[in-house]
């Protein structure tokens, strides 16, 4: 099937501009979720946005449990996206796990790629007790998450994504983050949160070349603070930011605090 | 013998005397390891074909290229170009869909390895610049037939333990006490109720004759022994007799009953009996 529709690839900004960028989304959102951020830099840059396999309104027979079991079948479509829309110089904006995805396919190819920005990304969730790594995660946090999203899968959606979205004076984003994972097969979110919640690429992170952009919000239920401060530590060069915006999904509920500080990376 | 004679007949050799009663899928990692060992190459690794999305790096040499997902139409177009014969490249090609395996590398072998239901290609490859000449080419197609051998092995094992496993965990989760004897004497099964009541010591294959002295031993417990004896005798008049709803009733310091079937198993690999029993 043709890259385009399989990822439904949009080309959006400025077709002359002599930078791109490439915003990949996370879980249980597509690339709508960056609607409120485009605008700003629609004038200056070449944008392309794409949903992941089995979110948004990607080919949903192109989904496969073995090539998406882990993060290596994402990877794997990123560097197809990025040789796809390959032109200018390339920031790739990489919200959560497609932070990750974005950070792996830049160590694989490096030069497809020139900046990385990574909004609420994490390279391991599970606490790791060995190596004294906190991800936020405990194994049995972990595998009730996943019981209920196998068991009720819509009694799960209604307290994760408030959770997630945090901002409870403003309802309203937690009920669209809900819309948005109930448009998710059950059995593809399960599947997608086993590949997200039990990875663990910090290995990856020492061997990142490109400038790289940490942003981390207040109270992130999937990535605490402690999580982005050993990214910094372990990302050689990279820069870090904590934004005045609360949840998991700042380009949502605070898309101006993201764009000012997306502004003074760029 | 010449040097990749010698080589071959390494690889034959080595394969053959692997330890049987280590896991099915270290052989596989063994025998690739050995074939990058004995033809010094600096990047090995399998290229499994799981289905028409996926195309997963296993078994590699390093470590790190392992777990990779490749878009396996490329491979397949590839391969095909070549008729599926192993493809020798002095030089790799700058347009090859092993880019990121193959990366900082000088020259590499792509070896297709057909097995039903999940073909494999084998890269080796070196940094350093290598002469394929005849006598490396007859040596890599001998360990393409052996190598052939040991995948269809390794999947064939691991699809049966991954059978064996379901089933175990089905019938272990039932709550009546199976057990199966298959009439060729040497094989019988039971799961860990089964066990109990005929006080095994586990659940799993046990001999038919171990089976059968154990059922004999409760059935002696019942009380309605001449009722059970002369129900055996029509049971097994012929092999083809069954019985539901049979029962045994025991004594002791807890009486029970059970409601046993004997039911005769027929197929065209195996022949036996189930025995179900019902407290």
């Amino acid at each position: 099937m043709d890259l385009s529709k399989k990822h439904n690839i949009h080309f959006a900004g400025n077709p002359q501009a002599s930078e791109t960028l490439v915003f990949g989304h996370g879980f249980g959102v597509d690339q709508q979720s960056f609607s409120r951020i485009i605008p700003a830099f629609e004038e200056r840059y070449r944008i392309v946005l794409y949903d992941n396999i089995g979110g948004g309104q990607s080919d949903i027979s192109s989904y496969s449990y073995e090539r998406y079991a882990t993060l290596e079948g994402y990877v794997t479509d990123l560097m197809d996206i990025m040789t796809f829309s390959q032109g200018t110089p390339t920031t790739y904006i990489g919200h959560s796990v497609s932070g990750m995805i974005g950070l792996m396919a830049a160590n694989r190819r490096p030069e497809l790629f020139d900046k990385l920005v990574l909004i609420g990304s994490s390279p391991r969730y599970q606490d790791d007790p060995a190596t004294s790594y906190t991800g936020g995660f405990d194994n049995a946090s972990l595998q009730a998450l996943f019981e209920a999203i196998q068991t009720n899968y819509e009694a799960w959606i209604i307290g994760f994504s408030a959770l997630a979205m945090r901002n409870s004076d403003r309802p309203a984003l937690a009920e669209q983050f809900a819309r948005s994972l109930q448009a998710l097969r059950p059995d593809i979110a399960l599947g997608v949160a086993k590949a997200i919640f039990l990875l663990d690429q910090r290995q990856e992170l020492p061997k990142v070349s490109h400038p790289t952009f940490i942003l981390q919000t207040a109270d992130d239920i999937a990535v605490p603070a402690v999580v982005s401060e050993y990214m910094e530590r372990h990302i050689p060069g990279s820069t870090r930011i904590q934004i005045n915006a609360q949840g998991h999904f700042p380009q949502i509920s605070a898309p101006d605090e993201v764009i000012h500080a997306l502004q003074s990376f760029l | 013998m010449s040097k990749w004679e010698s080589k071959a007949l390494e690889f034959i050799n080595q394969t053959s005397r692997w330890d049987k009663e280590k896991h099915i899928s270290s052989f596989l990692a063994f025998s690739i390891s050995l074939i990058k060992n004995l033809l010094q190459a600096d990047v090995v690794l399998q290229l499994e074909f799981e289905n028409e999305h996926t195309a997963k790096v296993k078994n590699a040499s390093p470590n790190f290229l392992a777990g990779a997902v490749v878009n396996p139409d490329p491979v397949r177009q590839l391969l095909y170009r070549n008729a599926f014969k192993t493809i020798y490249w002095p030089t790799i090609p700058a347009d090859n869909p092993l880019k990121e395996q193959l990366r900082d590398l000088l020259c590499a072998v792509v070896m297709p390895v057909n097995i039903e239901p999940h073909h494999s290609v084998l890269v080796l490859a070196w940094s350093d610049p290598q002469e394929f000449e005849p006598g490396f080419q007859d040596c890599m197609e001998t360990i393409r037939l052996r190598l052939k051998e040991i995948l269809s092995q390794t999947q064939e094992r691991l699809y049966f333990q991954g059978i064996a496993i379901r089933f175990a965990a089905i019938l272990h989760s039932l709550p009546h006490a199976v057990v199966f004897i298959n009439s060729d004497g040497y094989a019988g099964w039971v799961n860990q109720k089964a066990a109990d009541i005929l006080e095994l010591a586990g659940p799993g294959e046990q001999l038919p004759a171990i089976l059968s002295d154990a059922m004999t031993h409760l059935r002696n417990k019942a009380v309605n022994t001449e009722d059970l004896y002369n129900t055996s005798i029509q049971l097994f008049a012929s092999p083809e007799n069954a019985i539901t709803g049979w029962e045994w009733k025991l004594e002791g310091a807890a009486p029970k009953t059970y409601r046993v079937s004997c039911i005769p198993v027929a197929s065209q690999r195996i022949n036996g009996r189930l025995w179900i029993f019902e407290e």
